[in-house]
Order: C-alpha cells, then sequence, then structure tokens
C-alpha cells in the first residue's frame, strides 16, 4: 500500500473516450433482434435500455466510466402513458374529423392546422423530455445530469421557429438550430453545474447563406435546363440528350441539399462545441465535411440493410465520433461539483418513443 | 482473513474521487480513506452491483444507503472475495429477480394486448358499427370493393343488371325500414360472394356460373343481404381497424415486419366472419326467402352443389374458399335450409340467362 497517500489524487487528463466494440455490441444486437420478434417488439424498452448501459459503459470521462440507471420497465410505462393519453385520443379525433367535417371544407383545413400545430408541440416536447429522462439517468462518478427548463416552453419555441424557418423558405434554419441548441444545451446541468452557451449567430449565416444560394443556383439551372430541353424539337436531339438530361437533372437537383447540409452541419457542430462551456471548461469539435458524411452515410447503410435492427452499432459509431473528434480544455475541479437537487422524471420517453424520436 | 484492495470513491455528494482501500469483510464491505478522512461500512444486503464484473471495466458497487456513492474497484481478488461474501451480487440469467419480474411484465403485456384484441374488440366492434354514420360507412364500402375486386371489370350487361336489380327488388322490397343495397358483379371466376360496409354487395361471376337457378344465387344475396342488415360487414372493419391501431400502438417503432404481419392479418380477418355471424345471416336470408315467396331450399341446393369439390379439402379461387373457410359445417346448413321447401322462382328463364351472362 502507497505511504504517500496524503498526497492529492492526480488529475487524469480531460478526456471523452468511446471503448466499445461493435463485436462486444454484437451479442446484445442479436438477442434484443430475437426477443423483439419473438414479444412483438414489446421487448423494445428493454433491449434498448440494454444497448445504452452498453454504450454509457463504455464511454469513459478522464478515464471513468459513464453508467446508465434507466431501466426498461421505465421506458415502458413511458410508452404506456404517451399510448393511452395522447396517441390514442389523437387518433380518435383525426378519425372523427376525417368522418365528420368535409375534406375540403375550411373547417378541415382548420382542423388539419390545428393537428398539426398539437403534433409539433408534442415533437418539441419529446425531444426535451427524452432528454431529461435520458440525463437523470445518466451518472459519472455518482453525479447526475438534468434539465433545469420545461419542455412546454421548449415545445413553444420548437413549433414557432420551425413554422418561422419554413415561411421564410429556410432562412430562419441557423437562428432555429442555434436557439434550440441553447436551449437545451444551456439548460442541461451536470450535478449541480449548468452548461453555458454564449453563441454568435453570424458565423453559421455565413455558412448558410452560402449552402443556400449554391443550392438554389444548382435548382435554378437544373429548371433552365428542363425548358431549353422541353422546348427542343429536334429528335435526334430529344433522343441524344434524354440520358444526360436524367443524370443531370439529378445531379442538380438531389445532390445540392444533402452536401450543403452536411457541409452546414459540420460548421454548425464546431460552431456549438465552441459556443459551450461548463466551469471554464471549454470544447473544440472538428467535424469535416468528410468525415461527416461518412458517418451520416455508412450508419444509413447499416440502418437499411440490417432493417433497422442494426441501429445500435450506427449509435456505437455516432458515440464514437463525437469522442474522437472532441477535445476539451480547461481545469476541471471534480470537488466542486455537487450532486443534483432536481427530481428525477420517475417514466421514461414515452412521447419521443412515440413520435419515433429515437436518438440513441 | 479478507484482503484489503485499492480502489477509487466517490461519496455521491460530490464528483471529487477518493483513493480507498476495500475490504469484503464477513459483517459488510469497509472502505477506509487512504487519508484517513473517512471510513464506511455498507452491510452486503444494501450493496448493489452497477454492472455485473465484467474484464473490461471497472467493478462498480454502491449501497442502498448512499444510492450516488461509487466504490470502484480493479481486481479479480476482490471480486473473488465477494463473491464468496455475498453471492446474491453476481445472480445471472433468471435468477436475478429483475429479469423475471420484466419477463413477468412483458409476458402480461403480450396477454393484456391479446386480450384487448380478441375478446375487447369484438364486443366493442358491435356497438360502434351502429354509430358510424351511413355516409361513411358507404365511402369505406367503396374502398374495401375496389380492394377486393382488384382491377377486375364490374359486368353492366344491361338486360343482367336489369335482372339483377329484379331480383333485389324482390328480396328488399318486403323490408321495412327499406335497406338500402348496392349489388354488383365482379368479372372474376372465384365462387364467391362479400357483403361490404355501407350495404355495397359483390357477386363473383363464378357463382353465378356455378348456381343451378336463379333461386341459389337469390339465397345467397339474401344471404348477404342478412350480413347488410346485421351491419356485419362495418363491425369487422372497426375490428380490423382497430387491431392495426392496437398494432400500431405497441410496435411504434414500426419494423416493416410488423407492419406486413399486420396488413395481412387485417385483410384476412376482415373477410372472416365469425360462425354465429353466419349464423345470423343465414336465419336472415331464410327469413327473406320466405317473405318474398321464394324456395328456402335454394341455399341447401347451392352447398350441395359446392359440398363434393369442398371434400376434396381444396381452397382455390375455383371452389369459393371463401365460403368453406368460415361458414358454419356445410351439413349443419344444408340441414338447416332444407327444413323449409316452397315457393316458385324468382326469375323467369331469360332473366336468369341474361344474369348468368351479365359478364358478356
Amino acid at each position: 500500500m502507497n505511504d504517500d497517500a496524503a498526497s492529492p489524487l492526480e488529475l487524469p487528463p480531460l478526456t471523452l473516450q468511446q471503448r466499445g466494440r461493435a463485436g462486444a455490441l454484437a451479442p446484445i444486437v442479436l438477442l434484443n433482434t430475437f426477443l423483439n420478434i419473438i414479444t412483438l417488439s414489446i421487448y423494445r424498452f428493454w433491449g434498448k435500455t440494454k444497448v445504452r448501459q452498453y454504450l454509457w459503459r463504455q464511454t469513459y470521462f478522464m478515464d471513468e466510466p459513464l453508467e446508465y440507471s434507466g431501466s426498461g420497465g421505465e421506458l415502458f410505462k413511458g410508452f404506456l402513458a404517451a399510448a393511452f393519453l395522447v396517441l390514442l385520443p389523437m387518433a380518435v379525433v383525426s378519425n372523427l374529423a376525417e368522418t365528420y367535417l368535409e375534406i375540403e371544407s375550411t373547417a378541415f383545413a382548420a382542423f388539419s392546422v390545428l393537428f398539426y400545430i398539437v403534433v409539433y408541440s408534442l415533437i418539441g416536447m419529446a425531444i426535451y423530455r427524452a432528454r431529461r429522462y435520458r440525463l437523470s439517468r445518466t451518472a459519472w462518478r455518482g453525479i447526475r445530469g438534468g434539465m433545469r427548463g420545461s419542455s412546454g416552453q421548449y415545445a413553444v419555441r420548437y413549433l414557432l421557429l420551425w413554422a418561422l424557418t419554413l415561411i421564410t423558405l429556410g432562412w430562419a434554419y441557423p437562428w432555429m438550430r442555434q436557439t434550440l441548441f441553447a436551449r437545451l444545451m444551456g439548460e442541461t446541468t451536470f450535478g449541480n453545474r449548468p452548461f453555458l452557451v454564449v453563441a454568435k449567430l453570424w458565423p453559421l449565416y455565413r455558412i448558410f447563406s452560402a449552402c443556400w444560394l449554391g443550392s438554389f443556383l444548382m435548382f435554378a439551372a437544373g429548371m433552365i435546363w428542363l425548358t431549353v430541353y422541353s422546348h427542343n424539337d429536334n429528335e435526334f436531339k430529344v433522343v441524344w440528350t434524354a440520358d444526360i438530361s436524367f443524370w443531370l437533372i439529378a445531379v442538380l437537383w438531389f445532390l445540392p441539399i444533402p452536401v450543403a447540409l452536411l457541409w452546414y452541419r459540420a460548421h454548425e457542430i464546431n460552431h456549438f462545441a465552441k459556443a459551450t462551456t461548463i466551469m471554464g471548461v471549454s470544447f473544440e469539435m472538428k467535424a469535416g465535411f468528410w468525415n461527416l458524411s461518412g458517418l451520416v452515410s455508412i450508419n444509413f447503410l447499416i440502418i437499411i440493410c440490417s432493417l433497422g435492427f442494426g441501429i445500435p452499432f450506427a449509435q456505437l459509431r455516432t458515440f464514437r465520433y463525437f469522442c474522437d473528434h472532441l477535445t476539451i480544455q480547461g481545469n476541471l475541479t471534480p470537488e466542486w461539483i455537487e450532486q443534483t437537487r432536481m427530481e428525477a422524471p420517475t417514466i421514461g420517453e414515452g412521447l419521443a418513443d412515440a413520435f419515433d424520436l429515437g436518438a440513441v | 482473513m479478507a484482503g484489503a484492495y485499492d480502489g477509487s470513491y466517490s461519496d455521491g455528494r460530490t464528483a471529487a474521487m477518493h483513493e480507498v482501500v476495500a475490504q469484503a469483510r464477513g459483517d459488510g464491505l469497509h472502505i477506509n480513506s487512504k487519508t484517513g478522512d473517512f471510513e464506511e461500512h455498507w452491510r452486503y444486503g444494501d450493496v448493489r452491483a452497477i454492472d455485473p464484473p465484467r474484464s473490461d471495466i471497472p467493478f462498480r458497487l454502491t449501497s442502498q444507503t448512499m444510492p450516488d456513492a461509487r466504490l470502484s474497484v480493479n481486481s479479480a481478488e476482490f471480486v473473488a472475495d465477494l463473491r464468496h461474501q455475498a453471492p446474491q451480487l453476481f445472480l445471472t440469467g433468471l435468477a436475478q429477480p429483475t429479469l423475471r419480474r420484466n419477463i413477468a411484465l412483458i409476458i402480461l403485456a403480450l396477454c393484456a394486448l391479446g386480450l384487448l384484441l380478441w375478446q375487447g374488440m369484438p364486443h366493442l366492434s358491435a356497438p360502434l358499427a351502429h354509430l358510424v354514420p351511413a355516409q361513411w360507412a358507404q365511402n369505406i364500402g367503396e374502398t374495401y370493393r375496389s380492394r377486393i375486386i382488384s382491377g377486375a371489370p364490374v359486368c353492366n350487361d344491361a338486360s343482367g343488371t336489369a335482372a339483377l336489380a329484379v331480383m333485389t327488388r324482390r328480396l328488399t322490397n318486403s323490408l321495412s325500414p327499406p335497406l338500402n343495397v348496392d349489388v354488383i358483379v365482379a368479372d372474376k371466376a372465384q365462387v364467391n360472394a362479400f357483403a361490404l360496409p355501407g350495404g355495397h354487395i359483390v357477386i363473383m361471376r363464378g357463382l353465378l356460373e356455378k348456381a343451378g337457378s336463379s333461386d341459389e344465387v337469390a339465397a345467397i344475396l339474401a344471404h348477404e343481404i342478412g350480413h347488410v342488415s346485421h351491419r356485419h360487414p362495418l363491425q369487422m372493419g372497426i375490428h380490423v381497424a382497430g387491431i392495426g391501431m392496437m398494432v400500431d400502438l405497441f410496435t411504434g417503432e414500426g419494423s416493416s415486419l410488423m407492419e406486413m404481419a399486420g396488413e395481412v392479418g387485417g385483410l384476412l380477418l376482415l373477410l372472416n366472419y365469425s360462425r354465429d355471424m353466419e349464423r345470423e345471416a343465414d336465419a336472415y336470408g331464410r327469413k327473406l326467402m320466405g317473405t318474398a315467396g321464394l324456395s328456402t331450399g335454394a341455399m341447401a341446393r347451392f352447398f350441395a352443389r359446392l359440398k363434393p369439390e369442398g371434400k376434396k379439402g381444396g381452397n382455390g379461387a375455383e371452389n369459393g374458399g371463401g365460403y368453406f373457410s368460415s361458414h358454419p359445417p356445410l351439413e349443419e346448413r344444408i340441414d338447416a335450409a332444407t327444413k323449409l321447401e316452397t315457393g316458385q322462382s324468382v326469375l323467369n328463364n331469360a332473366d336468369w340467362m341474361a344474369l348468368k351472362n351479365i359478364c358478356g
């Protein structure tokens, strides 16, 4: 035993690592898939919990693993609550409306608008509550996370900002993203310590306007090509250009948006990380267009090819991506982080499950 | 004498980590700070393992008396000591009470779902069927009808259609309140007929070909009118929609596999009346034939015609599987239908020929 024990414990470096391996996750996923099938997918709540436990305990902050303490039963209860208190009444109401209102009447239109408002608010609420649940079940050295704000307020912003984004043909998008991120992250706590988010908006707009205008120009070019092409009555030329037109339109119309989105997202991730601090500790992400595209496209393939059963592998890859590209700077004094006094929710993310918002 | 092992400990009040020495003694787990600041004594009854012991992560423990405190020891010998003192911490498989409880919960949920589908839905659908407005039933019926005839042409030879109208009127004339039925012949080889919501009735060409007389067709039609009068089709429609809704609810994160199973199950069920419903329709049909002054034995003759083919056990399109799969045993129905034998023919010979050739 060390006689020198009185010396203070040396702090490990501020790192976040994901040490999980697909090979170790595979047996969990296989068993989950089997049990999901034989239980008509009711097992999914327990299966999801098993996957989270794995992902969390393989995530090391300062060489100390995280811990996920949620249970399948909590998720199941959350699901039942959402299904019977929210989804079922909504299904009944919309069915009744479709029955009793003329489809082309103003009353039906008004109902539809109202219905979308409710659905979008519920989605916002679901995102917030799911995050609250997960953080309250996440612990590091026994200290839990949490969300200190209200899901209702988040839902209102979510709804209004999305509406604004639609009305402005997307131009409100960066503002929406940043406002929602600032709310989610800025209301996140670790123990009694809040995260702080202070960000300028213009760096996002610089990237965004380039993306938007670029996509718009490509789209317009496609339109012009089509107009010229459709006025071309020389039969030989029509046949000759048909193939080219197809590929040209495919490239001009369907490539820009995903490319622009990934490019924008990579910037956004870095921008958001830079804007976030906790107790003077700051973050830096090194996301880039190519590595993010690699992550997203391979995850997409994994999920499609496995008919959705391989989602945990995609989640592991996403976790690892964030851990690998994140650097943390500053001096953290763990003694200053006290246990949270907030009450944790007793049931889990039913709404998020209902709306298919299965982030992790 | 239990060994002393180096470990790290956080008390759950702050995130500070302390170097400690842990010992699994006879009276419980002893945790002593290396600096002598504190000592903890956890009784085995209170101790919980955060994860089962694994080679890839340190073994973490907590106590129910201090649920946020964490003791982390990275030593296989310590685990062995503890296993010796408190074997209940190391239960695996079905020996774990939480696993047993979860399995019970899942089985209970499945049973509740099953009960709801097989017992609840039939009881709910009958009263609901009477609440559905006529216009809605009409629309549903039309949708179902186009799905069932699936692109086959509707036979509309003028004199055949007129003959069909004569037959329909003859049967429904005496009804009060009047019953709205809309009978069509679909150009399909199946020996089958369906009643659908909203009074839609579809007779397949195969049935007309198989029938030996107009009375036999009238008897089948009367039987289908019986279904309409009892609102059986609507009841089944609600039943299926309800099941679809429950399946959607429970399989929420719908894998396409589950959705497909639900869809196929629903369609099969839609045309599968219960035996009680068939008996009701049979009785109603006989009464209708009697009131119209028609031969109530016609039904029996038609079934007798089908019988030898039915005995072959085939279920193909040619022998009208629909009528065998769900209808009461043939013998019983023939018996019931032969008891009354009066009346004359519903159509004269020319009209009957016209009806037979309605598909041109």
